[in-house]
Order: C-alpha cells, then sequence, then structure tokens
C-alpha cells in the first residue's frame, strides 16, 4: 500500500488521543481519513469507505455490535478492530466473526497489513 | 430598810415570827450556833436529817464535832470565819439509817447586832446529792463518750458504760447485749458485774417473743420491765439459770439503730424483785442511747477498717506506680510493689518537684495533664517515653484531681503494648499492601489498557512524523503538532505507571493532610479503565473545599479503589445501562465523610456487619479480605466505616474520617 492507492478510511475510538494520532498516521500515508468518537456518531453519517478501523471498547454500542450490523447492512464494509485489551474473551469473539483485530500499540505496518487483510477477506459485490 | 412599824415592840415580834417561819418552813436543815461554834439552836429538817427525835442531845455540842478528818478540820475553818464577819462553806457526805449516802453543802455566816458585832453564827446545810450524782453522772457520761470519740474497743466502752450506770443506783447490775446481723442471734456485748458462767449461758441464744427480758424486748423492739422472774412468763424457758446466779428482776430497753434496726439491748438486774423508779427508766434510756452511739461507730470504724484493707490489697495487687503530688508538681506520696520499684529512689523525689526530677519534656508533658484533670475533673491519660538505663521505655500516666489540690497519677510501664501495637501496625501495613498488589493484580487487563492507549499515540505519532518528514514541501506545523503529541501522550503514560507505583509502594509514609475530593478524583481516573471495560458509569458530588484529614493517603486511596472495585464487582449481573456507581464527599461533625453507592445486588440480610469480617466475600474472584483490611486502615486513622443497603437497591459504603485538627 502505498501514496499510488489512497483509500477511504474511518477511525472510530472513544479516545482522543489515539483517534488522533491514528488518523494523523493515516493521513501522512495519503489516505482520506474520517474519525468518529462512538458507533452511533459513525452511524449518523452515511458515510461510504473503504475500511473501518473500530475500538472494541466504545461507550454505548461497542465495536462488535457495530461490526455486526456493519456486515448486515447493504455496504458490507470491511473492519478492522483494534483494542487496548488483549484478553482471550476479545481475541476469541474476533477470531469468531473471522475480523482481524490488532492490539494497541501497534505500528504501521500491522496497521496497513490488517487493513489490507480486511478488505480481502470482505466479499466483493 | 426603814420599815413603817407603828410599835418597836410590836415590830421586834413580827420580825422573829416571821424569822422562825422562814427557818421551819425551808427544806434546808438550819442551825444556830454560839461563837464557839455550839449548837443553840436547830431547826425541824435538821432533826430529821440527823433522824433524832429532839434536839436536846445535840444542844451545846460543837458542830465540828459531828464530823471527822478532813470535814471536821474544813468544819472549824468555816466557822472561824464566820466569827471574824466572813462566810465559810465546806461540804459532808452522811449516810442515812437506810445506809444510803447523802452530800450537803454548808455555809456558815455571822448573825450580828445593831452595832455589827458578830453574836451568834447561822449554819445552813443543804441537801445536794441529786446535783452531786447528776454531775457525777455528767461527768462518766462525757467520759463513756471521750472513750467512743477515741476509737476504744466496743467491749471497754461498754464495759465503762455498765460500771457508769451501776455506780448510780446501789446494789444494781447491769448489761448489755448485742444481736447479731442475722438478727436472731444474741451475742455477749458486756456485764462486768454478772457472773461469767450467767454471761456464757446467755451468749448465743436466739431472741423470741418469751426470750427473758432482753431477748423479748429486741424481738418487741420495746422495753421490757420484769419485775420478779421467779414469777414471769417471759423467763419460763431461762428461770433455772437466773435462779442459779440470784437474779430476781431484769428490765430491759432495746437499742436502735438511727434506721430502727434493733443492735442490742441494755439492761438492769436486781436481786430482789423490783418495779424501776422513774429516775432508773430515765438512766436506762441514755444508757441505751450511749451504748447505740457506741455501736455504730465501732462499726464505722470497722467498715473503714475493712476499706482500708481492701485498699492495701488492690494497692499490693497493682503492678503501677502510684504518686501523690500538689497541683505544682510536688512529690508528696508514692506507693509501688516490690516487682515495679521506680528508678529514682524515693528518697531522692519525696519532696522534690516533678521538674527537678524528671526531663524537662517529661515534664511539660505532665504538667499540662495536671492542668487538663485539674480543670475537667476528668482523668486524663499521657503517654511519654523515658530512658531507662540504656534503653528507652514508654509509660502511661492516668492523672486524677484527688483530696481537692492534690493530683494522683497512676503512671503503668505500657513498653510492651507499645512495642506490641508497632508489630501489629508493621504487620497491618504489610498486609494492606499485599492487598493492594492483589487488588492491582485484578485490575491488570484495565491497567493494561490505560498503558496502550497513550503507547498507541505515542507510536501513530511518531510514524506519521516520519511520513511528514517525507513530504515537500514539509507541513512544520503539522510535524510540530505531531511531536507535541508525542510529548503528551508520553507524560501520560508516565501517570499511569506514577500512579501504580505509589500505589504499590510498600509504606511507612507518615501521616500526612489528604484532600478526600483530589484522593476521590485520583481514585476514578485509576479505576477509569476499569469502569469503562465494566461499561459503569460515575457520578461525583464533591463540595468545592473539603477540609483535609490527617493520613496515609496511599492507604486511604486502597480504601477507597476497594470500595469503587467492590461496587463494580456488585454490578456485574446489572444491565449495562443501569451501572451507576455514585461518589459523594461532604464534612459535619468533626468528620468527612465518603460515600460509594452503587445500583447492585445490595447486601444480603443481617450481613451488613459479616462482610468486614475477613474471608468473608459475596465476590466471585478475591479471598474477602479487601473490607477487613479497608476498616482496619480506617480504625488506624480514627475513623469508622459500615455499609447500608439502599432502599432502591444497591448498597452504600460509608466512610468517616475525622477532620485533621490545624495544629497538628
Amino acid at each position: 500500500m502505498d501514496r499510488a492507492h489512497p483509500m477511504k478510511l474511518a477511525v472510530v475510538d472513544d479516545d482522543n488521543d489515539v483517534r488522533t494520532a491514528v488518523a494523523r498516521l493515516l493521513s501522512a500515508m495519503g489516505h482520506h481519513v474520517r474519525v468518529f468518537p462512538s458507533a452511533e456518531d459513525f452511524e449518523a453519517e452515511t458515510v461510504v469507505v473503504d475500511c473501518v478501523i473500530l475500538d472494541v471498547r466504545l461507550p454505548g454500542a461497542t465495536g462488535l455490535e457495530l461490526r455486526e450490523r456493519l456486515r448486515r447492512g447493504s455496504a458490507r464494509t470491511p473492519v478492522v478492530l483494534i483494542t487496548g485489551n488483549g484478553d482471550r474473551l476479545t481475541l476469541e469473539a474476533a477470531a469468531a466473526v473471522d475480523t482481524p483485530l490488532i492490539t494497541k500499540p501497534f505500528d504501521a505496518a500491522k496497521l496497513t497489513g490488517a487493513i489490507a487483510a480486511a478488505i480481502a477477506a470482505a466479499p466483493r459485490t | 430598810m426603814p420599815l413603817p412599824l407603828p410599835l418597836p415592840n410590836e415590830a421586834l415580834r413580827q420580825a422573829e415570827e416571821l424569822n422562825r417561819r422562814i427557818v421551819e418552813s425551808t427544806g434546808d436543815c438550819v442551825k444556830i450556833l454560839d461563837l464557839d461554834g455550839r449548837l443553840v439552836h436547830i431547826n425541824a429538817v435538821g432533826l430529821q436529817t440527823l433522824e433524832v427525835a429532839d434536839a436536846s442531845a445535840l444542844l451545846n455540842q460543837p458542830l465540828a464535832g459531828f464530823f471527822e478528818g478532813d470535814v471536821r478540820t474544813a468544819a472549824e475553818d468555816a466557822v472561824e470565819l464566820a466569827r471574824t464577819g466572813a462566810r465559810g462553806r465546806f461540804q459532808y457526805q452522811m449516810r442515812s439509817g437506810s445506809g444510803a449516802a447523802k452530800w450537803f453543802d454548808a455555809v456558815v455566816t455571822p448573825i450580828t447586832d445593831a452595832n455589827g458585832a458578830v453574836v451568834q453564827l447561822l449554819a445552813i446545810s443543804r441537801d445536794v446529792t441529786d446535783r452531786r450524782r447528776e454531775e457525777a453522772l455528767r461527768a462518766s457520761q462525757h467520759q463513756v463518750l471521750e472513750m467512743i470519740a477515741t476509737g476504744r474497743a466496743l467491749s471497754d466502752v461498754l464495759d465503762r458504760l455498765v460500771h457508769l450506770v451501776e455506780d448510780h443506783f446501789d446494789g444494781m447490775l447491769c448489761s448489755v447485749l448485742l444481736l447479731a446481723d442475722d438478727g436472731t442471734t444474741i451475742r455477749h456485748g458486756a456485764a462486768p458485774s454478772l457472773p461469767e458462767d450467767y454471761v456464757r449461758a446467755i451468749d448465743g441464744l436466739s431472741i423470741g417473743p418469751r426470750a427473758g427480758s432482753c431477748g423479748t424486748a429486741m424481738y418487741l423492739g420495746t422495753r421490757v420491765i420484769v419485775t420478779d422472774i421467779l414469777t414471769d412468763p417471759l423467763w419460763d424457758d431461762y428461770r433455772g439459770v437466773a435462779q442459779r446466779f440470784g437474779v430476781r428482776a431484769c428490765w430491759s430497753t432495746p437499742i436502735f439503730s438511727p434506721q430502727r434496726k434493733v443492735l442490742g439491748s441494755f439492761a438492769m438486774y436486781y436481786t430482789e424483785p423490783r418495779t424501776p423508779t422513774d429516775d432508773e427508766l430515765r438512766l436506762i434510756e441514755m444508757a441505751a442511747d450511749i451504748a447505740r452511739i457506741a455501736i455504730e461507730q465501732q462499726r464505722a470504724y470497722s467498715a473503714l477498717r475493712h476499706s482500708e484493707a481492701r485498699n492495701q490489697a488492690i494497692l499490693r495487687a497493682l503492678p503501677d506506680w502510684i504518686f501523690l503530688t500538689t497541683f505544682d508538681g510536688v512529690f508528696l506520696d508514692h506507693h509501688a510493689n516490690d516487682a515495679a520499684t521506680p528508678q529514682t529512689s524515693p528518697a531522692v523525689f519525696l519532696g522534690a518537684t516533678i521538674k527537678d526530677v524528671l526531663s524537662p519534656t517529661v515534664a511539660g508533658v505532665l504538667m499540662q495533664a495536671f492542668a487538663r484533670a485539674s480543670a475537667s475533673d476528668d482523668t486524663e491519660i499521657v503517654e511519654y517515653r523515658m530512658e531507662s538505663g540504656d534503653v528507652e521505655r514508654s509509660y502511661e500516666a492516668r492523672i486524677v484531681r484527688c483530696d481537692g489540690d492534690k493530683m494522683l497519677s497512676i503512671v503503668r510501664d505500657i513498653t510492651a503494648r507499645k512495642q506490641a501495637e508497632l508489630e501489629l501496625d508493621a504487620h497491618r501495613r504489610e498486609l494492606a499492601h499485599l492487598s493492594r498488589v492483589a487488588m492491582l493484580g485484578e485490575m491488570t487487563g484495565a491497567l493494561a489498557h490505560e498503558l496502550s492507549q497513550p503507547l498507541t499515540a505515542v507510536l501513530s505519532n511518531a510514524q506519521a512524523a516520519r511520513h511528514l518528514l517525507d513530504r515537500d514541501p514539509m507541513d512544520l506545523e503539522m510535524l510540530r503538532e505531531t511531536l507535541d503529541d508525542v510529548i503528551r501522550n508520553d507524560k501520560r503514560a508516565g501517570a499511569v505507571i506514577d500512579r501504580l507505583r505509589s500505589l504499590l509502594r510498600k509504606g511507612d509514609a507518615a501521616r500526612q493532610p489528604v484532600d478526600v475530593n483530589e484522593m476521590t478524583r485520583e481514585v476514578i481516573d485509576l479505576a477509569y479503565g476499569e469502569l469503562a471495560s465494566r461499561r459503569v458509569a460515575v457520578t461525583t458530588t464533591l463540595p468545592p473545599t473539603i477540609p483535609p484529614v490527617l493520613g496515609d493517603r496511599v492507604q486511604l486511596q486502597q480504601v477507597l479503589l476497594n470500595l469503587v472495585l467492590n461496587a463494580c464487582d456488585a454490578m456485574n449481573n446489572t444491565h449495562a445501562i443501569d451501572r451507576q456507581l455514585a461518589l459523594s464527599t461532604a464534612a459535619n461533625n468533626g468528620f468527612v465523610h465518603l460515600a460509594v453507592s452503587d445500583c447492585g445486588v445490595g447486601i444480603p440480610d443481617g450481613q451488613l456487619e459479616r462482610v468486614f469480617e475477613p474471608f468473608v466475600t459475596f465476590r466471585d474472584q478475591g479471598l474477602g479480605l479487601g473490607l477487613a483490611i479497608s476498616r482496619s486502615i480506617v480504625t488506624a486513622h480514627g475513623g469508622s466505616i459500615w455499609a447500608e443497603n439502599n432502599a432502591d437497591g444497591g448498597a452504600t459504603f460509608r466512610c468517616a474520617l475525622p477532620i485533621a485538627h490545624p495544629a497538628g
């Protein structure tokens, strides 16, 4: 992935610092990034993105719940889950829904790798 | 004084008649003597007193010749004085035909003619027997009361009392009996003149409605007069004894305490049948009265002796030193049992002041305690340390005011107790530390999350910065912003580590003023991750300012963190949107109050106190030590912690900590 293929991405995380930093990294890499502090904020706008980077633990609906809704929706947007808590329960839940999950802190390579995997796994329309 | 008399002769006749009638009608013995002191005339009372029918045998006898020894000399002197125109006086005793002794007071005065020359002498004798007896009685009474007042043995006092009464009446024998504490048994009191065997026979008998004079008097609580023992039915059971010792009449009066309790009896005996005279009745009551005073006094003395003995026993058993000092700290007296001898010899400190004997610091502590004890009338308790040989020992002094202006100090060596307290404190600290470690262990997931957030931001920002460096032209503004965020997030991670480190510290932290509001915010920060992952919403009600409490900041944080985590556990099965945790603080009545309320399952009935016991838990995880340790921490801070169930579900844990005094 490089600047020749810019993507439209969304970052949903309630932690302002994390949200800003991840968005800034992806922007610096040439992508178009929009940020949302909660699942509800994300759903309130009809955005079409190539991939959503979703924090597992969110106020209101969790990242996993949002992912469920996205999968059921017509868009079938690819999702990358991120979590600060790499416990067994969270890992198993992600594996069960066949969604890439990366634990914080992660570097750029791990993040972009996960995004690529999510897009590759998503059913083509 | 010139009287209006018509004729000299008639006046003279009238005067002589008046004199004769005075002389014959007086109750005194009147004698007229010539200048040699010989009897010229004696009145009828005089003849009766001398028990002679007519005066002829007595006339011309010298007055002094009626007496012998000292009295005769006194009579001669009195006659001589009267002859020289002065007034002579003497006293004498006479026995009547019945043998009763009588006392007389005789006054001899001159009779003068119109020229003032002494022509005859007038001797008037007055019977003063009654007066002398009264005086003697009063003197003896006084003597007995003095014996009582000086604490003489009861038996001595009663013996003297019996003699006093017996001296007053010829042929009378007296006895005092005492009623034992059981209220029925008769005990010997005093009977110095009654035969010993008779006294022994009565001792140990029981009172009753027909128990002789004394036993009946004590039984009925009234005076019992038995005129003749041989015929009176009250003596049916004891007649033999009485006959054996020859007593015939017995009058007895009960001795009452001021509360009308019968203490004993006073009895008068005669060896012939007799009814008491008014005089005898008067005296028996007086004797009973004095006996009452004697018995009461003896009981009071005996009670005092018992109490004194008890006090001595208590003192012997006490391991403490007791010092009596003045308010100014001068040592007046001391007590120490053998096992606890004071360091300084009594010879050194008695008479010296506290300031002379003890170090200025200790003396200061004690003198301030004296001032407080003196002002409040309460027991003041102070602790201090003193060098003893090479080691320092701890003492506790309990100080109380006594005898108005003196101070009583009870001093105890509490070194061992202090040592035990220190060890206990160390154990408590160790346990608290272990409990904190365990508690943080339970929070590992949440804490990892708390750290991973800023670390993610740091890494992402740093990598973003590298990409920004490759841009042409470089966006320096964006680069600066990115680096600022790196720094800020690094500090954020550092703060998490600082909070953890302080809680994990093994503390002997000095007590310091703690702002409970600030502490509450810190604990919420620390538990933020845990609260968020459990989806618990927190509301805080903190007043703008709150007085500080004095304490170990870390331990107090531990208490609150424990309450917060417990509250979260209690809401595990509560629906996520109902998971509300409310924290509030308030200050009143000298305490800062902290409340942690949850909307969880509450505490089972009757378990509100049990949850503070070790190893009692209603949670799935943990040892059940958290609340036990929390209580020990709060108690060590002089506060209290308790639990309540909320009316609308869930539980509230409340903690009260004393507000720090401004002076420390």
